[in-house]
């Protein structure tokens, strides 16, 4: 069979364009969840949570919930939000029972976590009528009363703590009031006496509020007003700008009107109500084009009445003295159902927000909800939302104990949910009646108390190249040069290097954009990766090299060991499960899988960049705004929608977009051979805006035909990733491609991520100490619990057999006899065999044994 | 007649229905008592309205001595007085179900429920006291006093 290109192009640009039609450019989620986790697992109903991330350890979280019998739920989790442990056997703390874990309490838990490490606690007493605040200095293993605020008409508290102070407001008799005291460092002796009752001006008959610190340390709060109606009402916000200082809060400001009153009935909240439930987060990251502004989220319902409520967001640059309008709509459903109880939180490191709220857009009786989430970034004069994504798995029923049994009702959803925003995680905790993780005891009749880990975008940089943004788009990239894929304010950036291909013809046009340029490919990757600059790329000599390509970090040449190399702040790079593969985790919980090939007959590397759970927005693989069709330039200016003229677009992509988007002489993260630099790789001129692809001195590469690429590519299943596949073979001659595709595939579906924790930390020469090892998929495309074993090592060594994993993904290894000193102790997971997962190794768990003061002999449980 | 019937039921079965739901955790809405319907029944203005409050957790008789000693009992407490309600759950014609304390600085801050069945003028719903909001067992101490002391609808002999 003779290859007829020209029919073959022909018919190809048809079938790429019926894929057009097919699939459109529709933005898929950017943000997504994994496993929904059920902290509670208890009898009974758990619910209003408050959930907390130490801002100096990302992996430590703490949750607090109204428990409808004594105390209140309580769990830390030390791994991320994997699993969960308990203070107290009782899972309770506050209970009425044991002193040690606070005075008794009646409900609505409220936290903060300051950088000191202070984790504050605050709730309201059995007697509903004392404002109750304890102190953890050890994550929320122990407790001390730090302060009690009554008797008074009081409800609803809110503690926040930051820059330097700790401030807790609440509703007293109809009134806002508010105190505030100095923290110097961790512990009640670096917490100082709390100041007087501050009465809020303008604030009777306000209330269901929040409160936050600004980075220059004034303070703000808002409440809704008036409190008791079905709507509408005002937000009021008061700012005290000293801060500690003598002057009382100012007066009350109307941020906002909304038609959401304070006791609004709606289908999915009937008899509990919703309020607007105002709530704000500062944008902490000095880095931030908008550090210091602070947001304001909100609940509002355009047509009074109509049961159409929405998340509203505004915001204010000066400490809530003005503010933005009109309000942005985060909410991205068509619907006109509910969306109520949102909760904002702000990534202190990166100035990212993310928004999360009950969700009835699936309810055709406007009475269930699933939880959603979204993320904008502070980039561009405004923030713009993501695509709203589901987070909870289940779908949870407004009627909770419905149907009712011997009275017990319960308050619905309650008044609130959690959100916590840290290092390119979000937790938000609800309310959750599904039973989608099965161990409800009550199964689908009381609400336990739900939370999920909700990741930025998946991201690939693939084959020739085509892009997938952390929002999903899909588009081809196809300049020639070093481009910034991908960067965050919190210090993370990814770079590639693409190179030109000759080729003698295109087989189709972008899906997305309709153009059919010539291709380049990526060649190398460099990252900044906490302090330290790595870069993976062929042998800078020039000299084609099939051994591998050359890591180094900061500058130095570096072999990549079984065990990876320590970044730290929780970087590594490791070897992946493809050949020549590495992972690079970044302090912020991005995770970039390099996935090399050699392409013999060109003597050319080229790459495969899969990324995962990403906090970063911009680049190259940033998000794409709605109504547009390419990520913001660098300085946020959005490329606007897609022009008509097809010139037009490859003006805009290839030499608006891409210039912006090339690393310069100073930003360049790569390493180079003496006297080459960015400028060596680039080549403005591509792509050419059609074929003939020619290259001086380079002979064109033969193409292959769609049979055998679509033979090479059969592995590959998802839609994308195949058309890929099959125009990269068709386009280079190459059916190594389908392999790398394969490669990439396997990774996205199966890459796996290890953590160990320890149960206690230090502890002394003889005693035990168990060490869990917790496996879970790495990205959201399996849901699956992954089987297999896993091996610990005690500073490098293997110690004992392979454990095997529970159902919960879960082995632990038991030790008393560690020597004194500091102990690196991590675990490698091997999958069962034909299991879809992946190996992984965990990063080092540092354990700390101390020689014993006691005299307690080693051994012995 | 036969209408005036069914209504009775209806508003029977609504208080049935939801008067056993719990004020757990909740929001609080601070007022004026401006009127006592019944012993567990108040008009609560809250400066943009009012609102029919039901107290949670407790039946009180509806007629006779006790009945009226008890309606007296929470006049006294929050008639004309400042008072805060703490929200159980709303009904779909606008009454309220929770908690209801006073907020006065003479008599302190009392729960209206609980002195009612510590006064034995009350007793406690059946079901768990959580249910009602009372997660330490507050109901069940107030009424074992009353009967302790042999206080209202505990006494050997009733008022006629």
């Amino acid at each position: 069979m003779t290859y007829k290109p020209r029919l073959s192009v022909f018919l190809q640009a048809v079938v790429f364009n019926m894929l057009f039609l097919l699939t459109g450019s529709a933005l898929h989620a950017q943000v997504s969840g994994g496993v929904d986790r059920n902290m509670s697992k208890m009898a009974n109903y758990q619910n209003e949570c408050a959930i907390i991330k130490n801002p100096t350890n990302k992996l430590q979280l703490f949750s607090l919930c109204n428990n409808a019998t004594g105390g209140l739920f309580a769990a830390r989790s030390p791994d991320g939000g994997l699993t969960w442990v308990y203070p107290d056997p009782s899972k309770t703390i506050a209970n009425g029972i044991n002193a040690a874990l606070g005075p008794a309490a009646c409900c609505d838990p409220s936290l903060a976590w300051d950088t000191f490490g202070n984790l504050f606690i605050t709730y309201l007493d059995s007697a509903v009528s004392n404002v109750v605040t304890l102190l953890s200095i050890d994550g929320g293993q122990t407790f001390a009363t730090l302060a009690q605020f009554g008797p008074g008409s009081d409800d609803q508290p809110t503690v926040t703590a930051d820059s330097g102070q700790v401030w807790i407001v609440w509703n007293q008799s109809g009134q806002m009031v508010a105190r505030g005291a100095a923290v110097t460092g961790l512990g009640t002796a670096n917490v100082g006496a709390f100041g007087a009752l501050q009465t809020i001006p303008g604030t009777s008959g306000c209330s269901f509020g929040d409160i936050a610190i600004a980075p220059d340390g004034a303070v703000v709060q808002v409440c809704e007003s008036p409190d008791g109606t079905t709507g509408p009402a005002s937000l009021l916000v008061n700012t005290k700008a000293d801060g500690l200082g003598p002057n009382p809060f100012g007066a009350a400001v109307t941020a906002t009107t909304t038609n959401v009153g304070g006791f609004k009935p709606i289908p999915a909240q009937s008899r509990r109500t919703i309020d607007a439930e105002a709530g704000f987060a500062y944008d902490r990251n000095p880095a931030s084009p908008h550090f210091g502004r602070l947001y304001l989220v909100y609940t509002e319902e355009k047509v009074l009445g109509n049961n159409d409520t929405d998340i509203m967001v505004r915001f204010s640059d000066d400490d809530g003295a003005h503010w933005s309008n009109p309000p942005i709509l985060v909410n991205d459903d068509a619907t006109t159902r509910s969306q109520f109880l949102p909760r904002i939180a702000s990534n202190r490191l990166s100035g990212n927000i993310a928004v999360c709220w009950h969700d009835a857009r699936n309810s055709a009786t406007n009475t269930t909800m699933q939880e959603f989430c979204s993320i904008a970034t502070p980039t561009g004069a405004s923030p713009t939302f993501m695509t709203n994504a589901q987070i909870s798995d289940g779908t949870s029923d407004g009627n909770g104990s419905n149907p009712p049994v011997a009275g017990q009702l319960d308050i619905q959803f309650g008044d609130y949910s959690g959100l916590a925003y840290f290092q390119g995680l979000a937790h938000p905790s609800w309310a959750d009646d599904s039973n989608s993780t099965g161990d409800n005891p009550d199964g689908t009749t009381r609400y336990d108390a739900y939370t999920d880990r909700v990741t930025g975008g998946a991201a690939a940089h693939e084959g020739d190249p085509h892009l997938t943004t952390v929002n999903g788009v899909h588009y081809d990239f196809q300049g020639a040069g070093e481009f910034v894929v991908l960067r965050d304010y919190g210090g993370l950036e990814i770079q590639t290097r693409q190179a030109p291909i000759a080729t003698t013809f295109n087989p189709g046009a972008d899906p997305h954009d309709g153009l059919a340029p010539c291709v380049s490919l990526n060649t190398a990757v460099a990252a900044q990766v906490g302090q330290h600059r790595v870069s993976y790329e062929p042998n800078l000599s020039g000299v084609p090299d099939p051994s591998g390509l050359q890591l180094r970090v900061d500058g130095t040449l570096t072999t990549l060991g079984p065990q990876g190399i320590d970044l730290g702040d929780g970087g590594r790079i490791v070897k992946s499960a493809a050949p020549g593969g590495l992972e690079i985790d970044f302090p912020d919980e991005t995770a970039a899988f390099v996935t090399p090939a050699w392409w013999a007959s060109q003597s050319k590397w080229y790459i495969n960049l899969d990324i995962s759970h990403t906090p970063a927005l911009e680049g190259v693989l940033g998000v794409i705004a709605p109504g547009g069709w390419l990520p913001a330039l660098p300085d946020g200016t959005p490329m606007g929608p897609m022009p008509g003229p097809l010139h037009q677009r490859y003006v805009d992509l290839y030499q608006r977009f891409a210039d912006a988007w090339r690393v310069t002489d100073i930003t360049s993260l790569f390493d180079y051979a003496p006297g080459t630099s960015t400028d060596t790789f680039t080549l403005r001129s591509w792509p050419l805006e059609k074929p003939p692809c020619v290259l001086p001195r380079v002979k064109p590469v033969e193409p292959a035909t769609q049979v055998v690429a679509e033979r090479a590519c059969s592995r590959i299943r998802a839609k994308n990733m195949h058309n890929d596949c099959i125009f990269d073979v068709v386009v280079t001659g190459n059916p190594g491609f389908a392999d790398t595709y394969n490669l990439s595939q396997e990774i996205q579906v199966g890459a796996t991520t290890t953590t160990v924790t320890d149960d206690e930390d230090p502890t002394q020469i003889g005693e035990w100490v168990t060490f869990t090892a917790t496996v879970a998929p790495d990205g959201t495309a399996h849901k699956g619990i992954p089987a297999g074993t896993v091996q610990f090592t005690v500073d490098g060594s293997k110690v004992g057999e392979p454990v095997k994993l529970d159902s919960k993904g879960q082995a632990t290894w038991e030790t008393s006899r560690l020597h004194a000193g500091k102990h690196l102790v991590a675990a490698s997971y091997m999958p069962s065999p034909g299991s879809e997962f992946l190996a992984s190794t965990s990063p080092d768990e540092i354990h700390t044994v101390r020689r014993c003061p006691c005299g307690r002999g080693a051994g012995g449980k | 007649m036969r209408s005036k019937w069914a209504m009775k039921g209806f508003i029977g079965c609504l208080v049935l229905l939801v008067g056993v739901l719990p004020a757990f955790a909740g929001d609080s809405l601070y007022g004026k008592v401006t009127e006592v319907r019944s012993a567990d029944t108040v008009v609560l203005d809250h400066g943009k309205g009012t609102y029919i409050v039901h107290i949670i957790g407790i039946d009180v008789p509806k007629e006779g001595p006790i009945a009226n000693k008890a309606k007296e009992f929470v006049a006294k407490l929050v008639l004309g007085k400042h008072a805060r309600m703490r929200l159980g759950s709303r009904a779909e014609n606008g009454e309220m179900f929770g908690q209801l304390f006073t907020d006065d600085p003479d008599i302190g801050i009392k729960d209206v429920g609980l002195e009612l069945v510590r006064s034995g003028l009350a007793q406690r719903q059946k079901g768990q006291d959580y249910q009602f909001g009372y997660k330490y067992g507050e109901l069940s101490a107030a009424e074992r006093q009353a009967r302790e002391a042999k206080r209202g609808l505990w006494a050997p002999s009733q008022p006629q």
